[in-house]
């Protein structure tokens, strides 16, 4: 693995948080420390407050306030677009698929589990940069937004920590 | 970047799943793929968006519509699709789409309040709901529920039957129920397939068909005209139709019916109408007398000053129409159907017909020849429904003939929640109405919001959402199976599969399920087929297509696409008002026997322009988008993102507004404002709004608070009113008020 590449532990509670909005349910590694995994430690010993800021940031019906999947950050929004189709191919070269078939590809959750798993396995990094740069920069938006709208520390914790990974993942990138 | 072989062999050979990821998290969220490339693929479905339902090819990759045509070949739409058929996957890949079951978690309800909803699961909805309705049945009685709804799909019909439910109220007050009620009792029911391609001559009312991107319908007036056939359009503003057709003239709004009436004045002082059809299919020589006294007042003279259109225009047109035998079709949401006289033209334009010999004739209106397509209580008999008891909230027991037609009414419903009953409602089903659809929709906000517990079923997250306990995703046209029947344009059997392109989406589901998993809890011995098991919605499809004759099962019916039974189109001889010994019924004694009017008379609209509000109101709805629905899809949106109010640029000058300029439109119940639009399209005393904008929901991120609502400019109505103005036909009169403008 690079040593520029964002920490695999990052990577994946990152992931983890956004496609959960339980915190119960997102593994923490024991001795996992940082941020990140202190505020999903924390949160879940009162895990109700996170599922209604999840609720309220992400899947309001009375307004979302950061959209997690790539296709409606493009310039003309939409569910299923071309980021969709783009990373079903990336998954699928790789010989993966998202659990769920109902549910865009794009989410920012799957894409950062698919971008540590390719660090993981010690992809090159030509190949890791051009996802990176497919699939991840994007979220820069979306950190920016997140960043302003969260109001529990938890996914203010998670902004910094996608803010993290953006900035170590562009240097690989470049 | 192209990947290759030596990424994948360096990836593990097996791919990422070869070792345990670290974390597995990995494995958790992404499984082994079960195909390597892209599955595409052209399925064929119609379109959801009006009743025409064009034929659509759909390319579908991977489960997802990347592009919608239309189908070549299908006789509709001919192998095109209007701007909203078109943007169809834009409109079903909605970012803002509702994805989950949510509840309410802040009592306060208001448009402006969050209701701080948290996502539950189907079943904890389900039985939430079922504990409540429930509830209030036992409680209350099953008059305490309201479903606003239509009255489709015919399980949802069931579960509101088996409930006892009094409260089904729908919209079609401001589309059609009018012109059903008397079709009803002249013609023996809708006759709404118009054929155009084959008419003499064309008299269209209001109905601005081309603009409204029905293309059967505009294919016909099409070839009409290069036939050379006279197409006549009255209108008070100039439309796509206008300039289609060969003499558009410009009408004072709400007068419609005095134009019929002396039509029909001319056509019979000069016995210019089909003598064959009049004697051997309707009433009229056993009613002659009458009906030749009636009209002989409404003379073209008498008519002029009312409508602003020349004697002798009228009174050509009336020739004309006689001599050549024409058509005049009356359409659902034509502007003549919303006003409050609307069911005094509704029937003048039905003895038009008449007399023109051209109910159910070629180069007329005729009805819909389709496959008999057999409804759930057919397939699976039910248990007895139980007696409908309890007061009817939108006051639609007091009007007879709407109640015959079992429509429901819209602009009396508020009324009815706030004055006549209140308190009465304590649970409400909402399916897919938007409060935006009601004359003074805040009134109706101010309605619900006595309303215990809501729950609405839609797609995207109206301002009616947020007024809701529970909120239900529904899912689209590209998520559902179902078989059309054609009922425009449908001189043989025409059936075409809507098929699900794609599977439902996060978690939204049809209505058959929702309705089926109610009734399971609510009333499930409706629910069971005869061996005792639950009605499946697939095995329910796959019967009625057999029976239908449309296939053996309906994926065989999917493969076909669309199933047309050609024959020759052999006009009727019998027809079916009730009790008219299978006669058309141009004199209705059943219209007498309930103290109404057994022929058209002439009334004046509810309101007239005064020194307060000077301008008569016209509102539409423009082409590009689907009433309420579309203004958030980001195609239509770009095509008309906002509503603007249009003015005759006189008027305009005498009020000091230039184009652009900021406008209050004000009403004795509202005013909105919206940017000024100048056109001699409009007479000067007419202020012009399109319908649909003005949207609350915050959460619609291109239609939020773009534009204005036309309903706070609307008065909404009472059912002594209706009867007061002989509105026995129970129109919306969503056309009626008058205005007053100045810049804002």
């Amino acid at each position: 693995m690079p040593d520029s590449s964002p920490s695999l532990l990052a990577l994946t509670l990152a992931g983890q948080a956004l496609l959960q909005s339980d915190p119960n349910r997102i593994a923490v590694p024991s001795g996992a420390d940082g941020p990140l995994a202190g505020q999903i430690r924390l949160a879940q010993a009162a895990p109700d407050a996170v599922t209604q800021e999840y609720t309220r940031l992400f899947l309001n019906p009375a307004g979302v306030e950061c959209h997690l999947w790539q296709s409606v950050h493009a310039a003309e929004p939409r569910l299923f677009g071309p980021a969709h189709h783009s990373a079903l191919e990336w998954f699928r070269r790789f010989g993966a698929e998202p659990q769920q078939s109902n549910e865009p590809a794009d989410h920012l959750g799957l894409l950062l589990l698919f971008y540590a798993r390719l660090i993981e396995e010690g992809v090159p990094g030509d190949v890791t940069g051009a996802y990176f740069n497919d699939h991840i920069a994007w979220a820069a938006e979306f950190t920016s937004k997140l960043r302003q709208q969260a109001r529990h520390p938890l996914y203010l914790a998670l902004a910094r920590e996608i803010q993290s990974i953006l900035a170590s993942g562009g240097t690989q990138a470049m | 970047m192209a990947i290759t072989r030596r990424h994948l062999f360096q990836a593990g050979g097996a791919g990422l799943f070869a070792a345990p990821s670290a974390f597995g998290a990995f494995e958790q969220y992404l499984q082994p793929a079960s195909r390597s490339a892209a599955d595409v693929r052209k399925l064929v479905t119609c379109c959801g968006f009006c009743t025409p339902a064009c034929g659509m090819q759909v390319t579908v990759q991977d489960g997802v519509a990347t592009f919608v045509e239309g189908l070549p070949g299908d006789a509709h739409g001919a192998g095109h699709l209007c701007g909203k058929g078109t943007s169809s996957a834009n409109f079903f890949y909605d970012p803002d789409r509702l994805k989950y079951p949510m509840k309410r978690t802040n009592p306060r309800r208001g448009l402006d309040d969050d209701p701080g909803f948290v996502r539950i699961s189907w079943t904890e909805a389900l039985d939430t709901i079922a504990e409540k309705f429930g509830g209030y049945i036992k409680n209350h009685g099953a008059e305490s529920l309201l479903f606003l709804s239509r009255n489709s799909p015919d399980l949802l019909t069931r579960l509101i039957n088996a409930l006892g439910i009094v409260n089904r109220v729908d919209h079609n007050d401001i589309c059609f129920t009018a012109d059903q009620a008397v079709r009803k009792y002249t013609t023996g029911g809708k006759t709404w397939c118009e054929d155009f391609e084959n008419a003499r001559y064309i008299v269209l009312f209001g109905w601005d068909l081309v603009a409204k991107n029905k293309i059967p319908a505009v294919k016909g007036i099409l070839a009409a005209r290069q036939k050379g056939v006279k197409v006549i359009h009255f209108s008070t503003n100039q439309t796509a139709t206008s300039r289609m057709a060969s003499e558009y003239i410009p009408v004072r709004p709400g007068s419609d019916p005095a134009i019929a009436l002396a039509m029909i004045n001319v056509m019979l002082t000069e016995n210019l109408f089909d003598q064959d059809f009049v004697t051997k299919y309707t009433n009229f020589h056993q009613y002659e007398s009458e009906i030749r006294s009636h009209f002989a007042p409404y003379t073209p003279e008498w008519a002029s000053p009312l409508c602003d259109v020349p004697a002798d225009v009228i009174r050509r047109i009336g020739q004309e129409f006689g001599r050549a035998r024409g058509m005049a079709p009356a359409y659902k949401k034509t502007l003549t159907a919303n006003y409050t006289n609307a069911t005094q033209m509704s029937h003048a334009q039905v003895i038009l017909q008449i007399l023109g010999g051209t109910i159910d004739r070629e180069g007329g209106n005729y009805f819909a020849r389709t496959h008999s397509v057999p409804g759930v209580d057919t397939v699976y008999p039910r248990p007895a429904n139980p007696p409908k008891t309890g007061r009817r909230i939108d006051g639609r027991d007091k009007l007879f003939f709407v109640n015959d037609v079992d429509q429901g009414i819209f602009a009396t419903l508020a009324d009815g929640m706030l004055r006549r009953y209140p308190g009465m409602i304590k649970g409400a089903f909402i399916n897919a109405y938007d409060v935006k659809g009601f004359p003074q929709p805040l009134r109706m906000v101010e309605a619900l919001k006595t309303v215990e517990f809501i729950v609405t079923y839609d797609f995207l997250p109206s301002d009616t959402v947020m007024l809701s306990d529970i909120v239900l995703p529904s899912s689209h046209q590209f998520e559902s199976n179902d078989i059309i029947t054609r009922n425009f344009n449908a001189k043989y059997p025409q059936s075409v599969v809507r098929q699900a392109v794609a599977a439902p989406y996060f978690e939204a589901r049809g209505t058959g399920n929702l309705v089926i998993e109610l009734g399971k809890r609510l009333c499930p011995d409706y629910f069971k087929t005869p061996d005792g098991a639950w009605i499946s919605g697939s095995t329910l499809l796959n019967e009625k297509t057999k029976r239908a004759g449309l296939g053996e099962t309906f994926a065989e019916f999917r493969a076909k696409g669309i199933v047309e039974s050609p024959a020759p189109f052999v006009p009727r001889t019998n027809f079916t008002a009730p009790n008219a010994g299978g006669k058309c019924q141009i004199y209705v004694p059943q219209f007498k026997d309930k103290g109404f009017e057994p022929l058209p008379h002439w009334h004046l609209k509810r309101e007239q322009p005064s020194a307060a509000y000077p301008y008569y109101f016209v509102t539409y709805i423009p082409g590009t988008h689907r009433r309420n629905t579309t203004q958030n899809c980001s195609i239509l949106h770009e095509m008309m993102p906002t509503n603007q109010v249009t003015i005759h640029p006189a008027t305009a000058a005498r009020h000091g507004i230039r184009e652009g300029d900021p406008v209050r439109i004000s009403s004795r119940v509202g005013a909105i404002e919206l940017p000024a639009r100048l056109s001699r399209t409009v007479r000067e005393d007419v202020v012009l709004v399109p319908h649909g904008f003005g949207h609350r929901s915050r959460s619609l991120g291109n239609a939020a608070n773009k534009g204005a609502r036309d309903g706070d400019l609307i008065p909404d109505l009472t059912p002594e009113e209706m009867l007061a103005l002989m509105d026995f036909g129970g129109s919306g009169a969503i056309m009626d008020a008058v205005v007053n403008i100045g810049r804002a």
